[in-house]
């Protein structure tokens, strides 16, 4: 089976999706209400791992080119495209 | 296919620099053996200069377009950008000048350039292996230039993080300033 793919954005419109439950799959609890996603969560699959190898890094983007067969520059303009993404993402948050 | 066109997405800074001042110590040393100097940008003829001469030459036509891209970069980037990335990345895209300055050293090259030489001084018909010899060397270089082109603005491009209009405008801007400038010079 897939894995399935977490949405962040509206198939039909491209709208910002928010969660309204949140379901305990142990106690079959189920919580309702109108909940904001955080901006990290709605960065792509891409984006996120790359956050996620950043932090296991200690943030050393040397490491991290290292370890990912890229070259400094390279790994730094990533990581300056997810802050532009993230900051557009809180931008639009602001706005609605 | 990327590594060919855009190596710097994978190599840069100190390691790229070592392998371009390497290269550009060969080139010095390819063009000193065959009595020839860097005496444009991107012109080469020949000259009786020293070894010494040779190799300031070739420095300074890395060094000044580095140089140029690195303070256009800093004009338009938004990220912090390091001099050593710039400096190592253009260093890299010499590599391609080996390309062209190494066939200049065969002697089919260098036979078919004097056939050619001395049947326009005489004004008589050049003989056709020369004039293969010639076209297939200028194909090669055409070839070997367009690279050149393209590995330095990609240096630009990874080094500073820029990209889109203004960056190939500001490339090409460098690229047309030095070609004049160093005619004038």
């Amino acid at each position: 089976m897939a894995k399935k793919v977490f949405p962040t954005v509206c198939p039909s419109c491209g709208g910002v999706l928010r969660v309204e439950s949140l379901h305990c799959s142990e106690c079959e609890t189920t919580v309702s209400g109108e909940f904001e996603v955080h901006p990290l969560l709605r960065l792509t699959a891409e984006e996120q791992q790359f956050v996620l190898a950043f932090i296991r890094c200690s943030g050393s983007l040397k490491q991290m080119a290292a370890d990912m067969g890229l070259s400094y520059p390279t790994v730094r303009n990533i990581l300056d495209s997810i802050i532009d993404n993230i900051k557009k993402l809180e931008n639009n948050e602001q706005s609605i | 296919m990327n590594r060919v066109f855009n190596p710097f997405r994978y190599i840069a800074g100190g390691k790229a620099l070592a392998i371009g001042i390497v290269c550009i110590i060969a080139s010095s040393l390819m063009l000193y053996s065959g009595g020839m100097i860097q005496d444009s940008f991107l012109h080469i003829g020949y000259a009786d200069a020293s070894l010494l001469k040779v190799f300031a030459v070739q420095c300074l036509w890395w060094l000044a377009p580095a140089m140029l891209l690195y303070l256009s970069g800093l004009a338009i980037t938004k990220s912090k950008i390091r001099i050593i990335d710039i400096l190592g990345t253009t260093a890299f895209a010499q590599i391609i000048l080996l390309m062209i300055i190494a066939p200049m050293l065969l002697p089919a090259v260098q036979d078919s350039t004097t056939v050619l030489l001395s049947s326009l001084q005489s004004g008589t018909e050049p003989a056709t292996k020369a004039m293969i010899s010639m076209i297939a060397y200028g194909i090669w270089t055409t070839f070997a230039l367009i690279l050149y082109y393209i590995w330095n603005y990609n240096a630009f491009a990874v080094s500073c993080n820029v990209k889109g209009t203004k960056a190939i405008l500001l490339f090409i801007l460098v690229q047309v300033v030095l070609t004049i400038v160093s005619n004038i010079l």
